[in-house]
C-alpha cells in the first residue's frame, strides 16, 4: 500500500513537472489585446518621463505593457502599416509602436494628425545620438482605440 | 572677387552633397542560430533599427535595441535577453563602417550596386572589426541596403550552454534591409 502511493505519488510530480517544461517551451509570446497594461500614458507624459530621466523611465517602463495616447506623426510600411510613430508637437523625441502583425492594420487605416491609442511592450530607448530625434521603442503593438 | 565667390559656392555644394544623409528608423534585421540538428528554429525580427547613410564618404552606421527582437517562441526570447546577450547591461548593438569605394556609386541612376562594408560591430561590451559583403539598390532615388553576414558568438564573449550546444549555432546569420529616406535638416 505504502510503496502504491510513493508510486502514485512519483507519477504525479513526474506528470506536473513534464506538463509545465512542455507548456514552457512551447509558450508563445503574449497577445497584447488580451493582456492589461500596466501603465497608461498620454504621448506627451511619456516622452516628458523619458526626456527628464532615462533611466529612472527605463527602470520603470521597459518589460512592460504601455498603453499611450496621442496624435499620429507618421505611419510605415508596404502591404500593411508596420510601425505608428505617436508623438507632440512640443518635442523632437517619438514612441515608436512596431505592430503585431497578427492584429493587422492595414495601410491607410491610420493616418497623420488622427488621435489613437496604442499597446505594446517598452523595449528600449534610443537618445537623439544622430541628430534624428530620440525614440522610445514599443513591440508586438496593437491599437486599442481609434475615433 | 567673382570668381572666388563662384569658387566658394561651388565648393559648399559639393560639401553639402558630400555628407548628404539618408536614414531609417525601421530598419529590418534579423538573425538565425539554428543548427542543422535543432528540433526547432532559432531566430529573431526586428523592424525597428536604426541606419544611417552618408552618401558622400559611405560612413554607415546601425543601431537596434536588442530587447526589440521578436521570436516566435516566449521562453526563447527570455533566454536571449537574460542569458545570451544580457540585455538589461547591453541593450543595444551598433555597427560603425564604411562602404570601400563609396564614391563609385551612382546615386542618380537606378540599379543593384555591390559593395563591401568594413568596420566595428558592438555587442554584449566587446567589439570585433568585421567586413561583409551587401548591395546597395538604387530605386527611383530610394536607397535600399541589405546585408547578409555572419557572426561568431565567442567573438562577442557569448557563451552557449552545453546543455543547448547542437541546437544553438556559434555561427549566428545576420540579414539586414534597410529603405533609406534623405535626412531633411
Amino acid at each position: 500500500m505504502k510503496k502504491r502511493t510513493i508510486l502514485l505519488i512519483a507519477v504525479v510530480v513526474v506528470t506536473a513537472i513534464s506538463a509545465y517544461v512542455y507548456i514552457q517551451i512551447n509558450r508563445k509570446p503574449p497577445d497584447l489585446a488580451e493582456q492589461k497594461a500596466a501603465y497608461t500614458r498620454t504621448a506627451g507624459a511619456l516622452i516628458h518621463a523619458f526626456e527628464t530621466n532615462e533611466q529612472q523611465a527605463l527602470d520603470s517602463f521597459v518589460n512592460k505593457i504601455i498603453e499611450v495616447e496621442g496624435i499620429v506623426k507618421n505611419t510605415e510600411g508596404g502591404e500593411r502599416t508596420e510601425i505608428i510613430v505617436l508623438g507632440d508637437d512640443q518635442s523632437q523625441t517619438s514612441i515608436r509602436f512596431s505592430m503585431d502583425s497578427s492584429h493587422p492594420v492595414q495601410t491607410n487605416a491610420v493616418q497623420e494628425g488622427m488621435s489613437l491609442r496604442v499597446k505594446g511592450i517598452c523595449t528600449g530607448y534610443n537618445p537623439d545620438e544622430l541628430g534624428l530625434g530620440a525614440d522610445i521603442v514599443l513591440n508586438k503593438s496593437v491599437i486599442t482605440y481609434k475615433p | 572677387m567673382k570668381k572666388l565667390l563662384v569658387f566658394l559656392l561651388i565648393l559648399s555644394t559639393g560639401s553639402v552633397t558630400a555628407q548628404e544623409r539618408h536614414f531609417t528608423k525601421s530598419g529590418k534585421i534579423s538573425f538565425d542560430a539554428t543548427t542543422s540538428t535543432s528540433p526547432e528554429k532559432i531566430a529573431a525580427t526586428t523592424n525597428t533599427a536604426i541606419c544611417v547613410l552618408e552618401k558622400g564618404s559611405g560612413k554607415s552606421q546601425f543601431s537596434v535595441v536588442l530587447k526589440s527582437f521578436e521570436f516566435a517562441n516566449a521562453l526563447m526570447q527570455e533566454h536571449f535577453n537574460e542569458n545570451y546577450v544580457e540585455s538589461h547591461k547591453f541593450p543595444k548593438a551598433e555597427f560603425r563602417g564604411q562602404i570601400l569605394q563609396a564614391e563609385k556609386i551612382n546615386y542618380q541612376q537606378n540599379a543593384i550596386n555591390k559593395v563591401t562594408v568594413k568596420g566595428t560591430m558592438l555587442l554584449h561590451g566587446a567589439q570585433k572589426e568585421i567586413e561583409s559583403n551587401g548591395t546597395i539598390t538604387i530605386q527611383n532615388g530610394k536607397i535600399i541596403l541589405s546585408s547578409t553576414f555572419v557572426l561568431l558568438l565567442k567573438d562577442f564573449g557569448i557563451k552557449i550552454p552545453g546543455i543547448v550546444s547542437d541546437k544553438v549555432a556559434e555561427q549566428v546569420k545576420i540579414t539586414l534591409e534597410a529603405s533609406l529616406d534623405p535626412l531633411n535638416k
